[in-house]
């Protein structure tokens, strides 16, 4: 059974204080199941996620909150071997996949 | 690792930015949330004993070693994660903690006999400690190149 994890927001108050995501082109390496990026999609300029497991990454797709207007792209892809042209991104974001 | 942070530095542009944020090795409590208040248990066990830690830590210094990268700012907080049964922190852990974590039996046997003292509805809560780390890249030096892949020295 999955936990409900950090509904006090204490995880994404510390990422908006780290002031690298906010109106930035964001980049999550080893999204998962897109848990961290749609905490943050809203305030980003734009967010892609990309993990090598594709189970993983539709599961990202379909679980997109109703509310909210962030939104984010996917792609399922090594870390090592990025499907980006050098510079696309203002920040990288390690979340829990380090 | 360092390849995976060194294909970031490539898709990054000038100054930007990489943040690092992830659980760190530790015995969380497990607490009981119920009755008149929250009790402790006792902890878990975490078997892996640091050992990503470490690799991870030693991925980014070697980024920094590099040049590649200078840490911004570092901070810990705390990140809980609440369950509405024993038995389901229990399934979590026999799927997702595997040999890495456990819990004792002295700790089981204390959250139980606890919980049966409560009228009503209570929850499990696992409070872990989270590394956050920014860091800001920085220009390779002159013999590097920015390749797909990452980075390589200039022949």
């Amino acid at each position: 059974m999955e936990p409900i994890r950090d509904p006090e927001g204490i995880e994404i108050e510390f990422l908006k204080k780290s002031g690298v995501v906010q109106e930035r082109n964001v980049v999550e390496i080893g999204c998962g199941n897109g848990r961290l990026i749609w905490r943050y999609a809203d305030f980003a300029a734009s967010v892609f996620g990309v993990d090598p497991d594709a189970e993983r990454v539709a599961e990202a797709v379909c679980t997109r909150p109703e509310t909210g207007e962030g939104a984010a792209a996917f792609a399922v892809a090594k870390a090592e071997m990025l499907p980006f042209s050098n510079g696309a991104f203002e920040c990288a974001v390690f979340g829990w996949s380090l | 690792m360092v390849h995976a942070l060194l294909e970031s530095w490539r898709v990054l542009g000038v100054d930007g930015s990489l943040l690092d944020m992830r659980p760190v090795h530790s015995n969380p409590a497990i607490e009981v949330l119920g009755g008149d208040g929250r009790f402790v248990a006792g902890h878990a066990v975490d078997n892996a004993g640091g050992a990503d830690d470490r690799a991870a830590n030693y991925a980014v210094e070697e980024l920094v070693r590099r040049g590649l990268f200078a840490l911004q700012l570092q901070k810990r907080f705390k990140f809980a994660s609440y369950w509405d049964s024993l038995e389901g922190l229990l399934g979590y852990a026999e799927e997702k903690w595997r040999e890495t974590k456990q819990i004792p039996p002295d700790v089981l046997e204390r959250a139980r006999r606890r919980i049966e003292g409560i009228d009503g509805r209570y929850r499990i809560c696992i409070r872990s400690t989270i590394h956050l780390a920014v860091y800001q890249k920085r220009e390779a030096p002159g013999e590097w190149v920015a390749v797909h892949g990452g980075i390589q020295r200039q022949s």
